[in-house]
């Protein structure tokens, strides 16, 4: 089943490729952007790394996240 | 259909630091044996991504691309105070950490230039570690540790695409 996908993934990409264009991509080119959205900060521990001097690990629990809507400025280019 | 590889190299920065997440601590006086909880915050911002996205043009005027690319954050933890553990003075600090991002995205223009896109992001950065010392009256108090720190982002948006000599693209 996996080597089908691979076979049929493969073969359309190298149709993809060869078929010629018909028309020149609007992106083409430079861009900016901006966007915002929803995103998870996700802070996660470790095992506690115990030193003999006094240290530590996170707890309890371990795990911390954070949701929270970002602003994103973006820019760049595409080309061929 | 239209059949149209391109290639495209991308800057995205986060200009807003996220909201403060909370976490705990194990810390251990150096002088003596007990040891207790201390409530720290956290938060990351600066946030850069660099990215490569190969992409694939649907039609002139629609396009889904891949990202793969580098991303590096700052990440600021300090101690919540007043502390239940009795510290008597804080810390606060500042660990840059880096990653790598992976995402998907599509574009689809809706006017002359200008275009909408929804985009999924994953970004994974390696462990940087933290610590930091106070003191409980005349006794030292420190931790150090390595956390995992990732961030997952649904973003969708408005941009504008233009050549070299600030001219949007013509239309097909």
């Amino acid at each position: 089943m996996q080597y089908l996908v691979i076979l049929i993934l493969t073969a359309l990409s190298t149709i993809g490729w060869c078929l010629p264009s018909h028309a020149e991509s609007e992106f083409k080119g430079f861009y900016g952007q901006v966007a915002t959205g929803y995103e998870d900060n996700r802070f996660s521990s470790i095992n506690p790394n115990w030193r003999t001097s006094g240290s530590s690990g996170i707890g309890p629990g371990g795990s911390q996240h954070k949701t929270g809507a970002p602003l994103v400025l973006g820019g760049g280019t595409f080309t061929k | 259909m239209t059949n149209d590889w391109l290639i495209g190299f991308g800057v995205d920065y986060h200009p807003l630091a996220q909201d403060n997440g909370t976490f705990k601590v194990l810390t251990n006086p150096a002088s003596s044996h007990s040891s207790f909880y201390q409530n720290m915050s956290y938060q990351v911002s600066n946030r850069v991504n660099l990215s490569v996205m190969p992409a694939y043009t649907l039609a002139p005027d629609k396009l889904l691309y891949l990202k793969l690319g580098y991303s590096t954050q700052t990440l600021k933890y300090r101690q919540i105070a007043p502390d239940a553990g009795g510290l008597t003075s804080g810390f606060e600090r500042n660990a840059r950490q880096n990653g790598m991002l992976i995402g998907a995205g599509y574009k689809q223009t809706v006017a002359h230039g200008f275009y909408g896109f929804v985009e999924a992001n994953s970004v994974l950065y390696a462990k940087a570690t933290i610590q930091g010392s106070a003191y409980a009256g005349a006794h030292a108090v420190c931790f150090s540790s390595r956390p995992l720190v990732s961030a997952m982002n649904v973003l969708f948006g408005v941009g504008y695409t233009f050549d070299a000599f600030g001219h949007s693209p013509t239309p097909q």
